[in-house]
């Protein structure tokens, strides 16, 4: 079996600028047949672990949990193995979402996210007691390809280290916030709320000559640290959709969604009754989390 | 004018006017032409009201395109034919 973990030169490169990638997971015929397969299965919530209209916000969050294609993807070693020099080699997939942006669709607002509390108010993930880390490392997958014009990631090098958010100060949601704001220059803002009520200084602004586009071609992904400083461009294409698939992964020894049973955030409540982390890789020594080991519709999660 | 050629001229006059493409081609992917998830959804809702017929949204999203549509509003139509004899 290939063993995709990361050289120590990308290992280090990884550790000085929070992400590494673009990698190849799907070459071009294949992407755009998985692309094909999954959009159409998204319409079918018959087996989604989430009760939502498919208009709400939040409606894709986890459809690796029922969606075979995605349960197998939040698995492939092309991903796995480059997250254990970040995470070790126990390691769970906690979230994943889909980031559909249309034409003339906004851009994100600059954000970083350590304990992922910056919509519900909740921690969503904690790390073990006096640990100085946080955050989650994300895989995103582009399911189309993603280029400056469709709205594709934009990263700060090298700013994974200090938050210059409070993800506890709280943000107000409204959809009147949705495409309508123009923020130094650009349309963006943050799927109804506006991440700069978070900065910690209100004066201050990212440093946007520093950053740099992340262009992928469809069935490559990236990987970064959530704390990293990151955005997207608006889609201002007419008719290029641009559509990234995210899986988001921790440490086994990390408490996902700790004490609570339910969330509420952009918009929507949604039940944990049918959630449980997926184990990808090593072993879960802690017992903190439901641990699901297949999805709603009987795929076996194997790591 | 048969059965199957009022809905395909049902479906191709609705896609084309509710989905802002005036050059979408019979078979060109709604999606591959930037369509909005939520505006299709809407799209099969305006549609089924006006063809009487109901369809899987998942079936109908495996052949997003006007031809798609065309034969899985068909066959639908067929069906109903078929249980109502």
């Amino acid at each position: 079996m290939t063993d995709f973990t990361l050289s120590d030169a990308e290992i280090a490169k990884f550790r000085e600028q929070g992400f590494i990638g673009p990698f190849k997971l799907y070459e071009p015929e294949e992407a755009k047949e998985r692309y094909k397969q999954i959009r159409a299965q998204l319409f079918d919530r018959t087996h989604a672990v989430y009760d939502l209209d498919p208009a709400s916000a939040i409606a894709n969050y986890d459809r690796h949990l029922d969606i075979d294609l995605l349960s197998e993807h939040v698995m492939r070693s092309e991903i796995v193995d480059r997250l254990k020099p970040a995470l070790g080699p126990d390691i769970v997939c906690w979230r994943s979402e889909m980031f559909p942006k249309y034409p003339g669709d906004e851009g994100t607002d600059w954000h970083q996210a350590d304990t992922f509390a910056h919509a519900s108010g909740e921690p969503q993930i904690v790390w073990p007691g006096g640990s100085d880390f946080g955050g989650a490392v994300t895989a995103w997958t582009a399911l189309t390809d993603a280029t400056e014009e469709n709205g594709c990631l934009r990263f700060i090098p090298g700013t994974q280290e200090e938050m210059f958010y409070d993800e506890m100060k709280g943000m107000k949601y409204s959809t009147e916030n949705v495409n309508t704001k123009e923020k130094d220059g650009i349309k963006r803002g943050f799927f109804g709320y506006d991440y700069r009520s978070l900065q910690k200084d209100p004066n201050w602004r990212p440093d946007e000559s520093q950053a740099v586009s992340i262009t992928m071609k469809a069935g490559e992904f990236v990987i970064f640290w959530s704390t990293l400083m990151h955005s997207s461009l608006p889609n201002i294409t007419k008719d290029k959709t641009r559509l990234g698939f995210t899986s988001r992964y921790v440490p086994a020894s990390v408490q996902v969604y700790p004490n609570t049973d339910t969330i509420t955030e952009y918009g929507s409540t949604i039940s944990l009754d049918r959630y449980g982390v997926v184990l990808v890789s090593g072993e879960d020594r802690f017992g903190h989390n439901r641990m699901v080991d297949q999805n709603a519709r009987g795929f076996r999660f194997a790591a | 004018m048969s059965d199957n050629a009022a809905i395909a001229e049902t479906v191709r006059a609705m896609c084309l006017e509710r989905l802002g493409v005036d050059d979408l081609k019979d078979d060109e992917e709604f999606f591959d032409r930037g369509a909005n998830s939520l505006t299709v959804v809407e799209l099969q809702i305006q549609l089924e009201k006006k063809l009487e017929l109901k369809v899987p949204t998942s079936t109908l999203m495996a052949s997003p395109s006007i031809e798609g549509w065309i034969g899985v509003y068909s066959q639908a139509a067929e069906q109903a034919k078929t249980a109502a004899e």
